[in-house]
């Protein structure tokens, strides 16, 4: 521990704890520079998100426990599913539980291992939680002077209260707190170190010394006068932990401010004092008194006892049951020497039912069996994933009960009763009825066992002290007149106690009176009956048949009809004259007649009852004999003068009959007594088969206790990610939505099917193009084959499930003149398995047609393009014959190709659409210079037919022109202008005149040139009209006439 | 038939739109030794021009402007005149009932010409 000392702070939740520790965290400041350990009860078949869960409350890193990490400061670590957790050296240790059964103290487990590890640097803390988990290991942290803390109701209330409760009921709980404030405490209390080391360093110096020792003197005055004990001579470095650590929880940080408040606050006397005491019940605490116990107290308990006794032990405030199985440890020890045991029941009570659940359960973390022996160890416990469990043997002598020790009748007939340090925190008004309450729950010479700071000895009456050391007490022998019956009373809280108690005092005599009185009634007192002044018998003592006999006739309570001969004639004046007088009066010596004929002197007496003032007066009359019955003679005589004779029955008869008698009842007294025994062993069996089912029950329970934490734990988590999930679902919904409305938007007709070739979902598209219905869905596509007229359908579908790939094929659906793509795409899921295909048409319609346009339009041109080459060879045959020598033709060849070209480049600019005139004319007369050509005419289109056709002639008279005509001189310009008008035939017919002006004087040629012919020949064939030309004086003139040809018409 | 200086020529019939390539045609036959009808540019001309004459042999171009030369090449197959189509497009859209003639894909040649009308030429000869 060298080196690293930092705060390791375990925290312990079960049911409620997502909740808990989502506060805790909230409340925790940032950089507390503790370690953090989550150790939770979580079922074995459930994935545990809880890392995840913890990451969102703290920005601290959060890891999954693993065997051999670190723990270190500001880092949180989760225990795993289904393991145990511990700590080496601030190194975890998991190890996998071994064990399917789901009795759990993992809680437990960790903390005594943190305390063990680290001792005053441990902190435990207790969240909410179904069970009683934590509470033993809470307590081991406490004994090493660690810090402990449990969640109480605060902004955050524990969902699950009992798991913090059980612990702050056992009094090992530093800070009961609101979950969302145990940050700052934990924070304050690691802080306190560096405190601490001052203070030790202090203690070096002289003056610390002093003032130290000045303090001490002090708090231990303090002590001395609240509570009667001497701390003084207490181990100085316990004795200022303990100060230390009430000081933390009090938030002061010096001796003097403490001191105050311990002035100030008896509570924090008591609390300080507790503290000090604390003596953590483990077991075998006080070896030393246990043995004395092993050696003076338990043989004598079995001492002349036998089979058929029971030895009857009284463990008050059992806590958590260690006490408890010391004793029954001890016990069985001394047993196996016994040849004849008798029967031992230990009860064990307490009013905490958590730390009951505790007990129960048997199940202890290793740190507490630190005083208990390795052959005990060995012998009683058996080790389970780090923890201890109780033998079956010692367990089932224990007997858990909830009992209050103020409030509930106590057990009775007790052979010894143990109750270790529970007076200390009783105050001694409660001191003064918890005494006499063992006393009377004591068997005579029963034996009290106390922890080392209490006593009995002010109680010498009751007890007598057999240790004094180690608290042994004996009840005294006496049968005591005034036996200290405990009050019970539900009503009365303990600090009434001193007060009912005298209340109970008087009560109790009475009773006793009552009791006493009543038998003695029962038998010494005369018969009598109670009339009313009409002679009516209200109430009938016992034997008042010798003077009373039923009347004849209807049943009658008149007392005169039913008094007996002699009786009748004295009973009625003297129940007048009392009536009258409403006094006493007596009539001696009357005589009754009894059934076996002899005569009874009686004494009767009739006396008004006092008390009953208020209501219908009353009488007592009472029947006293005065000696045995008489003859008749002697009776006779006696009354003086009794004239009777004496009628002698035989008394041989008489005996014969009573021997009779008592044989008859003899008999039925036999029988009785066999029905009661055999009754007796039904009920015996029937106890033990109750016991070993309450043993069974207890356990199932237990369990189901487990699996109800185990569950809670599991139900909070599915809360979380279920809130989780619903965050994905809505998220899934957008997306989902974003694929419907991707679905809705595209024109992609697509369809989902199943293995089966089942339509799963499809596109809207699809249901436009293949009108399939909603309907349809669930249906086989292959039902539908006919509508795409794909008969290879179904085959396509196997092989793409067979070989993964897709698939393509074109598909012409029946009912539509469309045309689709069919793609066929295997549809993956997660798991990369082929869970169906993926159909998709796409229309390929419009691109069919465009490969349709664009093949013909290819063939076009390359018709075209052959036809243009036609025309080249023929221009090149013509132009070959009119020239006469290879350099005019290769001139004007070239001239009229490069004519031909830029006609070309006009058109293929217009895109081949038909081209405008204007453009057409500008195009062919720019090279010889536009300055001199005067072009105008309306706007007209040409295809691209005749466009070429026209550039020829024009070109063929611009180089004429050149050559010959106008643009030969420097003065002569060109006219080009056209017309465009309607005609019949629906097409424009336009008129080109071509018009040489201030040229030279034109001759006519001799024969007509190639020019003339391709102009008039162009203009025939090719424009489908006419040409004329005339050579006038002021120069050439054409007009030239054709009908504009469709748009398309040369497609 | 015809004859030219003693000799018989062949008559040969040119139907063809473009009447440059018309003209190449009839002159470059005409260099060959034959007798040229044409060029003639539509089908009513042709089918006009074959009731007044018997022609050796032919050659069609196929696309005639807007029309077709096929009533043409019906009429000579009916009499049994033997022709030649010429062509400029590649793919072979004639019906299957000319599929046996010979067709010449244009640009046309002299030897080109010769080696199509070889079997007329040699029928005259």
């Amino acid at each position: 521990m060298e080196g690293a000392k930092y705060p390791i702070v375990g925290i312990g939740a079960s049911a409620g704890g997502i909740e808990a520790l989502k506060h805790f965290f909230g409340g925790l400041p940032a950089d507390t520079g503790c370690a953090f350990v989550i150790v939770t009860h979580m079922s074995p078949d459930h994935r545990s998100l809880l890392p995840e869960i913890v990451a969102r409350f703290t920005e601290m890193p959060v890891h999954a426990a693993a065997n051999g990490m670190n723990a270190d400061p500001n880092n949180v670590y989760v225990l795993p599913k289904d393991a145990v957790m511990g700590i080496e050296k601030r190194v975890l240790t998991v190890r996998k539980h071994s064990s399917a059964r789901r009795r759990r103290k993992s809680v437990d487990q960790f903390f005594a291992s943190l305390s063990k590890d680290v001792g005053e640097y441990a902190v435990g803390v207790v969240l909410s939680g179904g069970d009683g988990d934590g509470t033993l290991g809470a307590k081991a942290i406490k004994e090493n002077a660690g810090f402990t803390l449990a969640q109480t109701a605060g902004d955050s209330t524990p969902q699950y209260p009992d798991m913090p409760r059980s612990a702050i009921e056992s009094g090992v709980v530093d800070a009961a707190v609101p979950a969302e404030e145990m940050g700052a405490r934990i924070a304050e209390f690691a802080h306190s170190f560096s405190a601490m080391d001052h203070f030790e360093k202090a203690a070096h110096t002289a003056d610390g010394q002093a003032s130290q020792h000045e303090s001490r003197s002090e708090i231990c005055a303090i002590l001395t006068s609240r509570t009667g004990h001497d701390f003084f001579g207490y181990k100085d470095k316990t004795f200022w932990r303990r100060v230390q650590r009430r000081m933390q929880v009090n938030r002061l940080d010096g001796f003097g401010p403490y001191i105050d408040l311990l002035r100030r606050d008896s509570r924090e006397v008591d609390a300080l004092f507790r503290d000090l005491l604390i003596k953590v019940t483990s077991f075998f605490r006080d070896a030393e008194a246990f043995g004395v116990l092993q050696k003076e107290v338990i043989p004598k308990l079995f001492a002349n006892r036998g089979v058929a006794d029971t030895v009857r032990i009284w463990v008050p405030a059992c806590a958590t049951g260690e006490e408890a199985y010391s004793i029954a440890i001890l016990v069985r020890e001394h047993v196996q020497h016994l040849e004849q045991a008798p029967k031992v029941q230990i009860f064990a009570s307490d009013i905490d039912e958590a730390g009951l659940t505790v007990a129960r359960a048997a199940r202890y973390p290793e740190a507490l069996l630190d005083s208990v022996p390795p052959e005990r160890r060995k012998r009683f416990f058996h080790a389970e994933d780090g923890s201890y469990v109780v033998s079956k043997e010692v367990r089932e002598l224990c007997i858990f009960s909830s009992h209050s020790l103020i409030r509930d009748p106590p057990f009775s007939r007790m052979d010894l009763i143990s109750c270790r340090n529970l007076l200390i925190y009783l105050g001694p008004e409660i001191q003064k009825q918890v005494i006499p309450t063992f006393h009377y729950a004591l068997r005579p010479g029963g034996y009290l066992f106390l922890g080392a700071s209490e006593n009995a000895t002010q109680y010498g009456d009751l007890f007598t002290p057999v240790d004094k050391k180690f608290r042994v007490f004996r009840r005294g022998d006496d049968s005591v007149a005034h036996a200290h019956l405990p009050h019970i009373g539900s009503g009365v809280t303990a600090t009434h106690f001193g007060r009912a108690n005298h209340a109970f005092r008087g009560l109790g005599t009475i009773a006793l009176r009552h009791a006493a009185e009543s038998q003695v009634l029962e038998r010494f007192a005369p018969a009598h009956v109670i009339v009313n002044r009409d002679g009516d018998v209200v109430f009938y003592s016992q034997r008042t048949g010798k003077y009373l006999e039923a009347a004849a006739g209807t049943p009658s309570r008149q007392l005169l009809g039913m008094a007996r001969k002699g009786l009748r004639l004295e009973l009625r004046t003297a129940l007048r004259e009392a009536v009258d007088s409403e006094r006493r009066v007596e009539r001696e010596n009357v005589a009754v007649e009894t059934e076996d004929g002899r005569i009874q002197l009686v004494q009767l007496t009739i006396d008004p009852i006092v008390e009953r003032s208020d209501a219908e007066r009353l009488f007592l009359v009472v029947f006293s004999d005065i000696g045995a019955p008489l003859d008749k003679e002697d009776a006779a005589s006696k009354l003086a003068p009794p004239p009777k004779n004496h009628k002698r029955s035989s008394s041989d008869d008489m005996v014969q009959q009573l021997d009779r008698e008592l044989r008859e009842t003899r008999e039925r007294l036999q029988t009785m007594v066999e029905q009661y025994e055999t009754a007796l062993e039904e009920l015996k069996s029937s106890n033990e088969e109750l016991v070993s089912v309450n043993e069974e029950l207890q356990s199932t329970n237990e369990e189901l206790e487990a699996s109800k934490e185990e569950l809670q734990s599991v139900n909070e988590e599915l809360h979380s990610v279920n809130s989780e999930l619903n965050g994905k679902i809505e998220m899934l919904d957008r997306t989902n939505s974003d694929l419907t409305n991707l679905f809705e938007s595209t024109r992609a007709a697509t369809v989902f099917l199943d293995r089966d070739l089942v339509i799963r979902s499809y596109t809207p598209a699809m249901s436009q193009i293949f009108n399939i219905r909603p309907g349809d869905r669930g249906r086989p596509l292959t039902d539908l084959a006919s509508r795409f007229s794909l008969p290879t359908l179904d085959a396509d579908v196997r092989q793409v499930f067979i070989t993964g790939e897709s698939l393509e094929r074109s598909v012409t659906p029946v009912p539509h003149g469309m045309q689709f793509q069919l793609r066929i795409v295997p549809y993956r899921d997660q798991d990369e398995r082929i869970g169906g295909v993926v159909l998709s048409f796409v229309d390929i319609t419009s691109l069919a047609r465009a490969e349709e346009h664009q093949r013909k339009l290819i063939a076009e041109l390359n018709h075209r393009v052959k036809n243009m080459l036609a025309i080249v060879i023929g221009i090149a045959e013509q132009t070959y014959r009119s020239s006469g020598d290879p350099k005019t033709f290769k001139s004007r060849f070239v001239e009229r190709i490069k004519g031909m070209a830029r006609s070309y480049e006009l058109l293929s600019r217009e895109n081949w659409r038909p081209a405008q005139m204007s453009d057409l004319v500008r195009q062919q007369l720019e090279p010889f210079g536009m300055d001199r050509v005067a072009s105008n005419g309306p706007e007209v289109r040409l295809s691209p037919r005749q466009a070429l056709s026209l550039g020829m002639i024009l070109h063929e008279l611009a180089t004429n022109a050149a050559k010959y005509g106008a643009l030969s001189a420097e003065k002569g310009r060109v006219h080009a202008t056209w017309t465009a008008k309607n005609t019949k035939n629906g097409g424009a017919g336009v008129e080109f005149r071509w018009l040489e002006r201030d040229g030279p004087r034109p001759k006519e040629p001799e024969a007509e040139g190639f020019g003339l012919k391709l102009i008039r020949e162009e203009a025939r064939h090719a424009l489908g009209g006419s040409v004329q030309s005339a050579f006038k004086r002021d120069g050439l003139e054409v007009a030239l006439k054709f009908k504009i040809e469709a748009a398309d018409g040369d497609t | 038939m015809a004859t030219r200086d003693g000799r018989t020529v062949p008559l040969i019939l040119v139907v063809e739109d473009e009447w440059l390539i018309g003209e190449y045609l009839s002159q470059t036959l005409q260099d060959m030794g034959c007798q040229v009808v044409g060029p003639i540019s539509t089908v009513a001309a042709a089918l006009e021009s074959l009731a007044a004459t018997h022609p050796d042999g032919a050659i069609l171009d196929v696309r005639l402007g807007g029309e077709t030369s096929l009533a043409v090449a019906d009429e000579l197959g009916r009499r049994g005149i033997p022709f030649v189509f010429a062509t400029g497009c590649t793919d072979n859209d004639l019906p299957r009932r000319f599929a046996s003639r010979p067709l010449l894909l244009k640009p046309l040649s002299q030897s080109d010409l010769r080696s199509g009308l070889q079997g007329v030429l040699e029928a005259i000869n």
